[in-house]
């Protein structure tokens, strides 16, 4: 049973006398350390994998289990320099694996403390925020709309009531009500109300805790689609590899090569041709990028959502806090003729109480202490006031200015120009000022004052206020054309106000209302035909009478309402409607008047026009909309539950940081297609060298050791890959596997080519013998291999910018070297080639890099103009097979 | 050194050896614009920063 089943029953006083605490003040800082240590964090304690077993896991697999024969192996027929070198790679490769781990990690770790749920909480009578996971049983907290609960609670008071989503934990689909004196569990989503509650129980004791522990849960990261299809690329290429080199050893053990060197051969050739490292450089890639990211102020809430991020080809904004200030603003003043703007905001601020904070009143008193005029303001003694209420439309107070009473007021224009005389002032002009003011989606004040004794109130003028767009909001909006993504302003305001900032930033002035999309939602006219069919039927063959026909045909066309919603109509009808409203949403360059429910609507029919939707939100009721979107974006300062449906979380406001990450994301993207490219196209050249050669000519083109040689030193550049300097993509990011395998076809094939070419010069041309050529060999492997990454790493010519990162250059140039030098002194391990033909492999490597170069280019046009592979209904087997 | 003897001496080495050369010589050249060019991004964007 939960802790909080015990509190069910009991008085808010038996609650607050059991858990030793106050409602006025609530647990002392120090009380609050002592229950700390003895109930834990508020937090269910993730298994933390022990270093021991970390380490043990390297050698603990297919993969090691290989190198760990082939050492045995190496053992057991006394090559004890092929054993050094075997087990030289198997500690590297665990040494790798687990350094990408731990960078891995240690990013996840950096996004969980950033995303970190905050509590408001009561200690030492003061409120404050603190970190969720240091709440007791006993703390008084305050619980408000959005909120995600953080502990097992007593609600108490401070409301009337709490609307709580609680599905998560106990399957009910609609909220739940609570009042004070209830109990609600963490981990529910209070959808409505505020209250100040008591935190029962907290971590493992709460209900949530409980329910955790029953189901021993193994939290997985997400793998993100690319992910998931480039390991199958990975299991294909492992299945190709054990089929080429099955075939090899069943060949020549017939040819009579002995068996366990054929062996020990064909397990490391295994080892080194198929990617084991690729899923894990593409998690440290984007671990890496997350991080560069958190320090831009955008947490990624798990590491695959980067591959959405830089996908997305709409963004639907928000237009308050991210397009604009969130700040009322004073416009240009109007006046009418005899007063300054300095006595239009002078009556106006007569006319308003500082102390109650009201975003109206606020950029009143902030526009007089600009201009030097707010001393005066405070030598006037207001004496009565009369705040704003919906029916009067306006405030009014009564002031006494240097010896002087006034009655001043501001509200609704037409209310004030009502109320004052006319004949003082050309009130059409007024008129038309305001509707002017109106069009452009300012919400406008007028000002009036009057001595007691007047009738009348004296017309000042007219104060326009906005929301004015953030500085870099209309860059950002350019900026995020430039990048192919198309940002569409979503806003709850009216259409006026929506289309005046719209076409400030640039946006378009497109803008429709969210009541139209939901008018054209439903189809209508099907209701209205029902009506009218029923009516008639009613009439005719019924005999009703026009009334009760009427009556009734009401109903009937109700049931067909009810029946359009749930029954599948034909499929041409509802494509038709909704290919109308996709079309309306699509040209749409913003939506007004949107409450949050329009937002799902808004990215369901996007994503159903193959739009890859950004979508931003702040409240509870965002949350839907944010989880449905491809990329969430919970914008600064939102809820606890809009954050937790979010894909990103962004600490710091505007748009300019969500374009940012956009582009990061499409920089990590451009990482990991470039590796993969890489990574899969060595495979083929390895592989299909090392098999077509020992199967067609019998010979082993390099040694064992050469090939663990080669496994080692293309371990060290994989570590840089996650810095390299990428182009970031004009266009949002999508994979086409096609066009990656294609490429890596093809360069591997020109690998392979390359490397039978020296093997005819060498052997045939200039009859080396043949441990030389295998040194020599191992060599152009080494050197022409790394080139390979700088084919891939651009998609242009090499020598274009940006150039590589220099850390990403050194490691790879020198590996190459010292592969080179390895191989030109031999150290026992192989024939020394001496520098000349070291020099040699540098220029022959490089002659084919440009060729590679060449064939990239030539495949990168036969994609963008869609001819040969890539030629529509072209190579279909072809196709499916390589878009896995 | 090693099998340096067995270098041959035709035009076919020649070509690839004295081109070796060349590359290596444009890396170096490479590393230092690459460094210089990546130096010079960094100054920007924290300059940018700041």
């Amino acid at each position: 049973m939960a802790r909080i089943d015990e509190f069910k029953k009991k008085s808010i006083e038996e609650t607050v006398k059991e858990l030793g605490t106050s409602l006025e003040t609530g647990l002392s800082e120090e009380e609050a350390q002592r229950r700390l240590k003895k109930w834990g964090y508020n937090e269910i304690p993730e298994k933390e994998e022990p270093l021991w077993h970390r380490i043990f896991r390297r050698f603990w697999g297919p993969i090691p289990w290989m190198i760990e024969i082939a050492a045995f192996l190496s053992a057991l027929v006394k090559h004890w320099e092929d054993f050094a070198i075997i087990m030289t790679l198997l500690f590297v490769n665990a040494g790798v694996d687990f350094w990408q781990e731990h960078k891995a990690l240690s990013a996840l770790k950096v996004l969980k403390e950033k995303l970190a749920r905050k509590a408001l909480v009561l200690r030492d009578g003061k409120w404050k925020e603190i970190d969720a996971r240091l709440l007791v049983p006993g703390d008084v907290i305050k619980l408000k709309i959005g909120d995600i609960i953080p502990a097992d609670v007593k609600l108490d008071h401070g409301g009337d009531f709490l609307l709580v989503d609680q599905s998560a934990l106990t399957g009910e689909s609609l909220p739940v009500m609570k009042k004070p004196g209830d109990v609600a569990y963490a981990n529910s989503i209070v959808k409505k109300g505020e209250m100040v509650a008591i935190v029962v129980a907290t971590g493992l004791n709460t209900y949530f805790g409980k329910t955790v522990q029953l189901v021993a849960k193994a939290e997985k990261e997400e793998r993100s689609h690319f992910q998931e299809m480039v390991i199958k690329v990975g299991n294909f290429l492992i299945a190709l590899t054990l089929v080429l080199i099955a075939i090899t050893i069943f060949v020549e053990l017939n040819r009579g090569k002995p068996f366990i060197e054929l062996l020990q051969f064909s397990l490391v050739l295994t080892v080194a041709a198929i990617p084991v490292a690729l899923p894990a450089v593409l998690t440290v890639t984007m671990a890496i990028g997350a991080l560069y990211l958190a320090k831009r102020q955008v947490i990624v809430s798990r590491l695959a959502a980067i591959e959405e991020l830089a996908g997305v080809d709409v963004l639907c904004s928000d237009k308050t806090g991210t397009l604009t200030m969130n700040k009322m603003t004073v416009s240009t003043p109007y006046t009418v003729k005899g007063y300054k703007p300095e006595d239009l905001m002078f009556f106006a601020a007569l006319a308003s109480k500082e102390e109650n904070n009201d975003p109206i009143e606020i950029p009143i008193f902030e526009w007089l202490k600009k201009h030097g005029l707010y001393d005066k303001v405070k030598k006037c003694k207001q004496e009565k006031f009369v705040p704003f209420d919906p029916v009067r439309k306006r405030t009014e107070a009564v002031v006494e200015c240097e010896g002087k009473k006034l009655v001043v007021t501001k509200g609704a224009p037409q209310v004030i120009i009502e109320m004052c005389d006319k004949k003082e002032f050309d009130y059409q002009e007024a008129y038309k000022k305001v509707e002017e003011l109106a069009e452009n989606g300012f919400r406008t004040l007028g000002v009036a004052y009057k001595s007691p004794s007047e009738e009348k109130f004296h017309f000042v003028g007219l104060i326009p206020l906005y929301d004015p767009p953030r500085p870099d909001s209309k860059e950002a909006v350019e900026e995020a054309k430039r990048f192919g993504v198309e940002v569409k302003m979503v806003t709850g305001d009216n259409i006026a106000i929506a289309r005046y900032i719209a076409r400030i930033l640039g946006i378009g002035d497109k803008i429709i209302s969210a009541k139209e999309l939901r008018n054209r939602a439903e189809p209508k006219e099907y209701e209205i035909l029902a009506e009218i069919i029923a009516k008639a039927i009613l009439r005719v063959g019924v005999g009703l009478s026009e009334e009760e026909a009427q009556k009734k045909a009401k109903e009937i066309a109700e049931l067909v309402k009810k029946e359009l919603k749930n029954a599948p109509l034909p499929t041409g009808i509802v494509r038709r409607h909704e290919s109308e409203i996709i079309k309306l949403i699509e040209e749409a360059n913003g939506f007004a008047e949107v409450f949050p429910e329009d937002k799902y609507f808004i990215v369901d029919k996007l994503q159903k026009a193959g739009h890859i939707v950004g979508m931003t939100g702040d409240g509870v009721n965002d949350a839907p909309a944010l989880r449905k979107a491809d990329c969430g974006i919970a914008v600064a300062n939102a809820t606890d539950a809009a954050r937790a449906a979010a894909a990103l979380v962004l600490l710091a406001p505007g748009l300019k940081v969500i374009i940012k990450a956009f582009e990061i994301a499409r920089q990590i993207f451009g990482r990991m297609e470039a590796y993969t490219i890489y990574r899969i196209a060595e495979t083929i050249r390895v592989l299909f060298f090392m098999t077509l050669s020992i199967l067609i000519f019998q010979f082993y083109p390099i040694t064992t050791v050469m090939i663990i040689l080669l496994a080692l030193l293309n371990d060290i550049p994989i570590l840089t890959i996650a810095y390299d300097r990428v182009k970031i993509s004009s266009k949002p990011v999508r994979w086409d596997f096609y066009e990656l395998n294609v490429m890596s076809f093809w360069l591997g094939v020109a690998g392979v080519l390359s490397s039978f070419t020296i093997y005819f010069l060498l052997e045939r041309y200039w009859q080396l013998p043949q441990d030389l050529i295998q040194s020599i060999i191992f060599t152009k492997l080494i050197v022409a291999g790394h080139f390979t990454i700088f084919n891939t790493r651009v998609k242009d010519w090499f020598f274009k910018k940006p150039w590589p990162s220099p850390v990403l250059f050194l490691a790879t140039q020198g590996t190459s070297f010292l592969g080179t030098v390895i191989a030109v002194y031999g150290f026992h391990l192989m024939t020394p080639i001496g520098w000349k033909w070291g020099v040699f492999i540098w220029g022959y490597a490089f002659a084919w890099f440009l060729f590679n170069d060449a064939v990239k280019m030539a495949i990168l046009k036969m994609y963008r103009e869609r001819k040969f592979m890539f030629a529509p209904g072209h190579f279909r087997i072809l196709k499916k097979v390589f878009s896995a | 050194m090693g099998h340096s003897a067995l270098s041959p001496n035709d035009l076919l080495f020649k070509l690839f050896y004295y081109f070796g050369f060349l590359v290596l010589f444009l890396i170096v050249v490479a590393a230092v614009a690459i460094i210089m060019d990546w130096l010079k991004e960094r100054g920007e964007s924290d300059g940018q920063n700041r």
